[in-house]
């Protein structure tokens, strides 16, 4: 029902003059449940019983809690003391029917996404949308076209039921609940997310899109995302989020996991923009096997905190990573980002680029890891992290391991931390820029390699999201 | 008019050190002033001193655009009320790309809120059209700005940014070296056009190459940072044969 | 011979090495600790005391002065730059400890460290120096810490201090035992506008850690290269660091490994531009290459950039000039493969040191040489 979105909608975006009201603040909605404090073998029963899981999903999940309460807290991470777990909601189900039609919502539901212009981005740009709020998904479509050629695209609590085998063989097998702390939370605690399905030699053109959103303070999302793509096809995934300006933190714990069949090749994008009052943690980790492709491109904009390392397992010969991510810190915030490609076959090859910006007192921190096993003969990794510090009182750090055990292997790396300029800045100056207008040029030529596959649409708002990052008036303070 | 009076600026270093002494000069609308002079006698330092480069410090004197005093206002500023300053060796600006920072001055000038907007498709064929024009292939302008162009590409693009902003007052420093003469000719014709329709320039150029096909209505000699000599376009002429002699300076090339 | 200060480092030391963990953090997602401590454990369980100081200088001792640290205790800090309870073994070095050495340099002059045996039956064997270049100085110095007994966990630390505008040469040469487990923490507080020039060339032992650690006051430099060879059975970590704590100073840091068969090695550290250090230039470099199957070799070249006010900041792991490529052409002009090794290796190992003095260079290259043709 695309009629009913105003066809202006990434117009009114484009004309906010301020990262404030283009976020807004948080508003009321209804809820239909909502389960708070310490999180315990009931809390999990409780959230398996309300989604009317088989009994394997909960035996996971329970699996799971186990682990969180075992497992150390991550210490080396910054600022992971400011999330108190049992003060924040670990199921929010707001009161509405998941839909396949837009009108169907409730407005206060539905102005999350209109406010980002996601229906209209959907009905011209995409094969299919998953929208999450809070912790479920409310809105779900593929394009009638991708049903003939057997695509699924449909919420994990329906693929769980519907798909137990193909389902038992991936999810939570890629990236294993044991792997830390907050990926054994995610597990017992997951909710709403999309699972995708492209059979053997479907190539899908038009991206798929999942959007988060969370709506209110002390909120905990643990959304989780498995695109399998089978032999030789092709899907481009989209991971969209945001949330309006609370009066509290909220905690993302989500989890993405791909599985790219011999010759398949995944795209997945993120482009992360939650407001500044979200601590953002997410997991994720790719297979590809022989031949296949797996492309990671993240740019994080937002969030008051945001820990992100985007990972493949080169496990076929042949296979081939590029691993992309883009870090903005404009004020007092962090961004702890980084990539990780473990070479498990011979003539596997990786590209890991990451480019950061710090401002304003911000913080980047990138952590990489390329790690070539013994057997992985003539496999190439190539990592490169440009940092960027706009001001004096802003920080990048750089935490590169290569870890190589065959030697007919080459690895090479490359940092470099630079500045703006005077002289860069007099010049933009001297064509009519201000500080701030020149550095958000910066940050958008940064952001190029990102851009490059993404409709039209975002590009104009991402580009109008950085130039009020950096913009005088109401910017961030 | 574009006024510049009794200026003497100072390089920041250690400390301040003046390099300008009681510049007065002026150019009007569809005017050109060249300003000529030895190697180091401070002309790029005064176009820095007027558009405000944060290392040059204005010690006195005044910058007047139309009677208002602009001496203190930001680079930004000035580019804004129609100054253009084109650089002798620009710096180059990993990840900008050519086409965005025209179009982004270009927004900024028209009050457009969005700084990337691209309003009309005229803007990027004009963009073309002028690169073209001052022999530049297009392409140029999906490359970061001034990022592993040659000194000539350099030139042109510098020129090319002038034309497209359309400034009331461009100052040019050294706009044709290492051009050999056929580009020096597109690149005086494109000046010279821009004067016809009214535009005043300040002309740095050591040698006067490019004064035979722009033809100045002034022509002003700096050495040791101070105006020695003030004439018409037979001043030009007269350094074309003597070189700086008469000022106490011999080059040799 | 009864000093206060080291009964009290001893004590804190002994504290320490129970409170302690060897480190805060594991070092890496995969490989938990780049340096094998469990080799470490049994000579922490029983600490005894040095019977000696195991350290013998050669010098001109008109313009060098030495003396026991507890024979004038209050002439220079002990424990000041490496702290006893930094970690267990850094605790355990100093739970050990019988005395450190004072070394000042007072004119321009040659000196030789040696590691010298006589440290008795203690698990630990702990040698300490305190290095003092004075202001305006030139010296060329070498650590020889290459003569090891195999029967106790060997421990070399350095607290050095360099004076304003001093020249410094210092080349270390380290062979660690090979039965036993060791630790070498050099810490070099290079004063305003002093010049270091370092180099480091060893070898893998049981388990060897190796780490530098540069501290830059204002305008100062440093050039580091280390190169180090991990043979058959061999383990070495080896870390340098370098902080730049004032404005204006410059560091450029170069190790690289060469991992022969099965050996272990690892060339890693970090680069940091506090704020009050702007306008500082650091370029790092870290790299290793595995020759033959079996080898692991890992590189680990981090930077932490507190300020946007830096002249430079930039790091790599650097490409090997050494691989199966640059064999075979040189075997295509008639050497063996032995041969080609020989002088590949040769070569990166003393290019690391090219920066040192001429007599400093000499004494590495003869090192060099020697362990290469064993």
């Amino acid at each position: 029902m695309t009629e009913a979105v105003k066809a202006t909608n990434i117009e009114e975006i484009l004309r906010y003059t301020s990262i404030d009201e283009l976020y807004g603040w948080e508003w009321e909605y209804s809820k239909e449940i909502e389960i708070r404090g310490k999180i315990t073998r009931d809390v999990i029963e409780e959230i398996s019983r309300v989604k009317k899981e088989p009994e394997w999903m909960l035996r996971l999940r329970l699996k799971a809690l186990d682990l969180f309460y075992k497992l150390p807290m991550p210490r080396w991470l910054t600022g992971i003391e400011e999330i108190d777990l049992e003060e924040l909601a670990s199921y929010v189900k707001p009161k509405v029917e998941r839909t396949q039609e837009w009108t169907d919502l409730p407005d206060e539901i539905r102005k999350a996404y209109e406010k980002l212009g996601i229906p209209e981005i959907e009905a011209r740009f995409l094969s299919g949308l998953t929208a999450v709020y809070g912790s479920e998904t409310v809105y779900s479509k593929m394009k009638e076209k991708l049903e003939g050629l057997g695509v699924i695209i449909m919420p994990m609590e329906d693929a769980v039921k519907k798909y137990p085998d193909l389902l038992k063989r991936y999810f939570a097998r890629i990236f294993p609940p044991s792997d830390h702390k907050f990926s054994a939370l995610h597990v017992a605690l997951w909710s709403g997310g999309a699972f995708v399905y492209v059979p053997k030699g479907v190539k899908i053109e038009q991206p798929i899109e999942a959007f988060f959103f969370i709506g209110g303070s002390l909120e905990g999302q643990f959304e989780h995302t498995l695109v399998v793509a089978d032999e030789g096809s092709y899907v481009h995934f989209i991971e969209g989020c945001s949330a309006p300006l609370l009066k509290r933190y909220s905690f993302h714990d989500g989890m993405v996991e791909l599985y790219a069949a011999r010759n398949a090749h995944i795209k997945f994008t993120t482009l992360q923009n939650w407001s500044r009052d979200i601590i953002n943690f997410n997991n994720k980790r790719g297979i590809a096997k022989e031949g296949a492709i797996i492309e990671w491109t993240e740019g994080s904009i937002g969030s008051k905190i945001t820990y992100t390392y985007p990972s493949t397992i080169l496990a076929g010969e042949g296979a081939k990573t590029s691993n992309i991510v883009i870090g903005l810190s404009n004020g007092p915030y962090l961004k702890d980002t980084g990539s990780k490609a473990i070479h498990a076959a011979p003539n596997t090859a990786s590209r890991i680029v990451s480019k950061s910006i710090s401002n304003n007192g911000g913080i980047n921190i990138y952590r990489g890891l390329v790690r070539i096993n013994k057997g992985a003969y003539n496999s190439i990794a190539n990592v490169e992290c440009d940092s960027l510090i706009l001001d004096d009182s802003s920080m990048a750090y750089t935490y590169p391991h290569n870890q190589i055990e065959e030697p007919t292997a080459t690895v090479s790396h490359e940092a470099k931390t630079g500045r703006l300029s005077e002289d860069q800045l007099f010049y933009l100056a001297s064509r009519g820029l201000s500080e701030g207008e020149a550095k958000s040029l910066i940050v958008i030529g940064m952001l190029k390699e990102i851009l490059s596959d993404l409709p039209l649409e975002f590009v104009s708002i991402l580009n109008r999201v950085i130039q009020l990052e950096f913009s005088e008036v109401g910017g961030v303070g | 008019m574009l006024e510049v009076k009794n200026l003497s600026v100072g390089i920041k270093t250690d400390r301040i050190k003046t390099i300008l002494y009681n510049i007065n000069l002026s150019v009007g609308p569809g005017e050109v002033h060249a300003i000529m002079g030895p190697n180091g006698s401070g002309k790029t330092s005064l176009l820095y001193g007027i558009m405000g480069h944060p290392k040059y410090i204005v010690l006195n004197g005044q910058v007047l655009l139309d009677g208002e005093d602009i001496t203190a206002l930001s680079p930004e500023k000035k580019s804004l009320r129609g100054l253009f300053i084109s650089f002798q060796h620009p710096v180059e600006i990993e990840g900008v790309r050519l086409s965005t920072l025209l179009i982004a001055a270009r927004n900024k000038r028209m009050g457009e809120n969005d700084l990337l907007k691209i309003s009309d498709a005229r803007i990027i064929r004009d963009m073309r059209h002028l690169a073209t024009r001052v022999g530049l292939k297009p392409e140029f302008l999906r490359r970061d700005v001034n990022l592993g162009f040659s000194g000539g590409e350099r030139k042109r693009s510098e020129l090319m940014q002038a034309l497209y902003l359309k400034p009331k007052y461009m100052l040019l420093d050294e706009p044709d070296t290492g051009l050999d003469v056929d580009s020096v000719k597109v690149i005086a014709e494109n000046i010279s056009e821009a004067v016809n329709d009214g535009v005043g320039v300040l002309l740095v150029t050591h040698y006067s190459r490019i004064l035979k096909y722009v033809n100045p209505d002034k022509v002003s000699v700096i050495v040791n940072g101070r105006v020695v000599d003030t004439g018409g376009p037979e001043l030009a002429d007269y350094i074309d044969r003597e070189g700086y002699k008469k000022y106490g300076v011999i080059e040799v090339d | 011979m009864a000093s206060e200060a080291l009964d009290l480092l001893r004590i804190r030391g002994r504290e320490s090495v129970l409170k302690s963990d060897y480190q805060k953090y594991g070092d890496s997602p995969t490989v938990k600790y780049y340096t094998k401590w469990r080799y470490y454990d049994d000579y922490l369980l029983n600490l005894g005391i040095c019977n000696s100081i195991g350290l013998i200088v050669k010098s001109d001792f008109e313009k060098v002065g030495i003396w026991k640290y507890s024979a004038h205790e209050d002439i220079y800090p002990i424990g000041k730059l490496i702290r006893p309870d930094e970690s267990k073994i850094i605790a355990g070095h100093y739970a050990s400890l019988r005395d450190s050495l004072v070394v000042e340099v007072r004119d321009d002059s040659e000196v030789e460290l040696r590691v010298g045996d006589g440290l008795g039956s203690s698990s630990i064997h702990s040698r300490h120096i305190i290095l003092v270049v004075k202001k305006r100085v030139k010296a060329d110095i070498v650590i020889d810490a290459t003569n090891y007994e195999n029967d106790a966990l060997e421990t070399l630390f350095v607290e050095a201090y360099l004076g304003k505008k001093s020249r410094v040469n210092l080349l270390v040469l380290n062979n660690p035992p090979k039965e036993t487990p060791s630790i070498n923490v050099f810490r070099f507080a290079v004063d305003d506008s002093a010049k270091l020039n370092y180099g480091y060339i060893g070898y893998g032992g049981q388990m060897h850690h190796q780490s530098d650690t540069f501290f830059l006051n204002e305008g100062s430099f440093v050039r580091a290269g280390a190169s180090f060879i991990s043979r058959r059975g061999e383990k070495i970590d080896y870390i340098s660091n370098v902080i730049h704590e004032r404005p204006n100073g410059e560091s450029y840091l170069s190790s690289q490994g060469i991992i022969f068969e099965d050996g272990y090695g690892v060339a890693r550290g970090m680069a940091k531009i506090t704020r009050a250090g702007e306008w500082s230039k650091t370029i790092y470099q870290a790299g290793v290459v595995l020759l033959g199957e079996g080898g692991k070799g890992y590189a680990s070249p981090m930077l932490e950039i507190d300020t946007g006010n830096v002249v430079e900041a930039r790091h790599e792991a650097k490409e090997a000039r050494l691989g199966e490529e640059q064999l075979f052409y040189l075997m295509t002009r008639g050497l063996s493969r032995e041969e080609a090794m020989y002088l590949l290796t040769y070569g990166l190992m003393v290019s690391q040191v090219d920066h040192l003095s001429d007599d400093l260079q000499e004494l590495a290259d003869e090192f060099i040489k020697k362990q290469l043709t064993r």
